[in-house]
């Protein structure tokens, strides 16, 4: 066997996994569960989770991202310091070494760029060492599974997309349910929100099954024959009205006996079978719903009997195309002398027939599509997305959902990343103050250029620069938070588009690249921090009376 | 056949306008890879400092890409 033998047979073997996984899977096999995978809804604030969280400020997952990292690196300082404990002895254990290096490489690495100052300057390695720890926990955070996927499942807001939901595995979960590749949701506007809104929020109804019309209509009446057995008013026991709760808890106990009595009466069993068990709260919402239902189910009874015709409608157009394709053919062959006229009367017809084709499959596509949201409306009274057989049988919710996920990466909020460049650049002047005293501020307000004036005209230049300098400095305050935020968010971004393109594999690469780019990023942030401290703590005021010495 | 809002198109055609920001870092962080190789050719001892530098500088540069992703996101995302 040859190298390229061999070769083939692995690249073989590596095209055919590629396509399992790229392919097959991904496109066949999870839409086909339901699984295919969603586009979030990307927002750049950090999604709010509980409004008003804590004094009047709202409780985002970019916080609960932060404060996730936070708790980490505390716990990981607690048992590193309890550890150490025992770290005096002259040779270090694996664990002392490994921290050892992690620190010394950091330490070093620093050195290079700042020199002595970095030993020299309070609290200057521990600032940007905790900058850079801190930063790359909260980037590497963001990667781990779970983040930024599995949040709480609400009705899609005015203006983003949703997508159908379905029950979870557990109890109180829900799950997105997206059964085509490539969808990128159904847009929502305010009144199928407001629908939604009612099914998942208010809870004003269970799913209802799906019946004709005259049923729904029957039922309705058996209910409201019930409830007309009700007391106007329910009183306590001491004659006042009740409220609330003890309203409808009498309530409840008053339809549990008219129903009792109401079955034992003389009855349609059909009847009997569906309001049998069924509770003061289904018996209102029945009701409630029962006009928009009977619509809906009229609808779906309608369409689906002209669909019944312009199928057998399209079936005998078929049968008479085909029957005269084989004539014509015949024809052709046995009589080559066909006249003309024949010909163009068979070509009419053709364009003919194919024209009324086009128009039946035209209705019947918009008939399907209203069959299917009828369908879902008989189910689930305003639904807005339509619903097949298949996915009625598995209990899909035809309203459009998404997703708020409960953490999302630190990094990826413009707030947090502000906030530390804010910080770290007003640390930059206090190191520039601490170093060279009041005269640090000549570096913007330079007067003793100004002073100068009379010796050296071209001073004044130097004011101007000053000046200049004052904006440079916001700039880097606007630099340091652009740079970590725009790579983390759009890091996120291309996760989120590459899964949603290929779900399987293929993000993988692109979380190579996030792991780089979230200890880039964060080491870069720390670097800027300790080379912009050390740019301050320079000495600037006077180097041209040094130059001018020198030459 | 177009459907959708015309601001929807308008946005993206903005957003794409503002990645032209990323043409000038673009050619920057090739001339400072090419200084970088340049300079390490000539005194491979200094390998490490050049490298260390290079860095720092192509994230300077790179940074005014970000902007311009950022303006682009803010358009997409935000507007």
């Amino acid at each position: 066997m040859t190298a390229r033998t061999r070769g083939l047979i692995v690249f073989g073997g590596i095209l055919f996994v590629a396509i399992i996984f790229c392919g097959v899977i991904p496109f066949v096999v999870m839409p086909g569960s339901g699984f295919a995978v969603a586009l979030p809804v990307i927002t750049v604030p950090g999604e709010i989770i509980t409004p008003d969280f804590f004094l009047g400020v709202d409780l985002t997952n970019t916080i609960v991202g932060t404060v996730f990292a936070d708790l980490l690196l505390v716990l990981a300082i607690f048992l590193l310091w309890r550890a150490s404990k025992g770290w005096t002895q002259e040779i270090p254990g694996r664990l002392q070494a490994l921290m050892e290096i992690i620190a010394e490489t950091l330490y070093n690495f620093f050195q290079g760029l700042a020199g002595d100052r970095l030993r020299t300057t309070p609290m200057l390695w521990p600032l940007v060492a905790t900058i850079f720890i801190f930063l790359l926990t909260a980037n590497m955070l963001k990667l781990l599974p779970g983040v930024e996927t599995v949040g709480s499942m609400h009705c899609a807001y005015a203006g983003t997309n949703g997508y159908y939901m379905i029950d979870g595995w557990t109890g109180n979960s829900y799950r997105l349910w997206v059964d085509e590749p490539l969808n990128a949701g159904f847009a929502q506007n305010e009144a199928e929100e407001e629908a939604c809104n009612l099914y998942f929020k208010e809870k004003a109804y269970e799913p209802f099954a799906i019946q004709t019309s005259d049923e729904i209509q029957q039922q309705s009446a058996a209910f409201a024959v019930i409830l007309n057995e009700l007391p106007e008013t329910f009183t306590g026991e001491n004659g006042e009205a009740l409220e609330g709760d003890a309203l409808h808890d009498a309530e409840a106990e008053a339809y549990e006996a008219a129903l009792e009595a109401y079955l034992a009466g003389d009855t349609d069993p059909t009847v009997v079978e569906v309001v049998e068990g069924t509770d003061f709260d289904e018996a209102h919402a029945y009701i409630e719903f029962a006009d928009a239902r009977i619509a809906s189910a009229e609808t779906f009874a309608a369409s689906t009997t002209r669909l019944a015709e312009i199928e057998t409608e399209l079936e005998a157009l078929d049968g008479d195309h085909g029957g005269e394709e084989e004539a014509t053919e015949g024809e052709a062959t046995t009589d080559g002398e066909a006249t003309s006229d024949e010909a163009v009367v068979l070509v009419a017809e053709e364009v003919d027939s194919d024209a009324v084709r086009e128009a039946l499959g035209a209705e019947r596509e918009t008939l399907e599509e209203q069959i299917g949201l009828a369908r879902a409306q008989v189910a689930f009274p305003g639904a807005t997305l339509p619903l097949s057989e298949e996915q009625l049988d598995n209990d899909v919710v035809p309203f459009k959902f998404h997703i708020t996920p409960f953490v999302r990466g630190a990094a990826t909020d413009l707030s947090l990343t502000f906030a530390l460049a804010v910080i770290s650049m007003v640390l930059v002047q206090v190191y520039g103050v601490m170093a060279l005293g009041p005269a640090y501020f000549d570096k913007f307000l330079n007067i003793p250029a100004l002073g100068n004036l009379s010796k050296k005209p071209l001073g004044a230049i130097d004011f101007v620069v000053g000046l200049l300098e004052i904006i440079a400095e916001i700039g880097k305050v606007v630099s340091l938070a652009f740079r970590l935020f725009g790579n983390l968010f759009a890091g996120g971004v291309a996760l989120m588009a590459v899964t949603f393109l290929v779900a399987l594999f293929v993000p993988i690469v692109i979380y190579g690249l996030e792991v780089i780019i979230g200890t880039v990023q964060a080491l870069v942030f720390a670097v800027l921090t300790l080379v912009f401290s050390v740019q301050a703590m320079e000495h600037h005021g006077d180097d041209h009376e040094h130059d001018a010495e020198h030459h | 056949m177009i459907d959708g809002s015309i601001e929807v198109g308008l946005k993206a055609i903005g957003a794409g306008l503002a990645m032209v920001g990323a043409f000038g870092p673009g050619i920057g962080i090739g001339l400072l890879a090419q200084g970088a190789m340049q300079a390490i050719g000539r005194n491979p001892d200094a390998a490490g400092t050049i490298q260390a530098n290079m860095i720092l500088a192509i994230v300077f540069t790179e940074a005014i890409a970000i902007y311009a992703l950022v303006v682009s996101l803010l358009i997409v995302f935000v507007l």
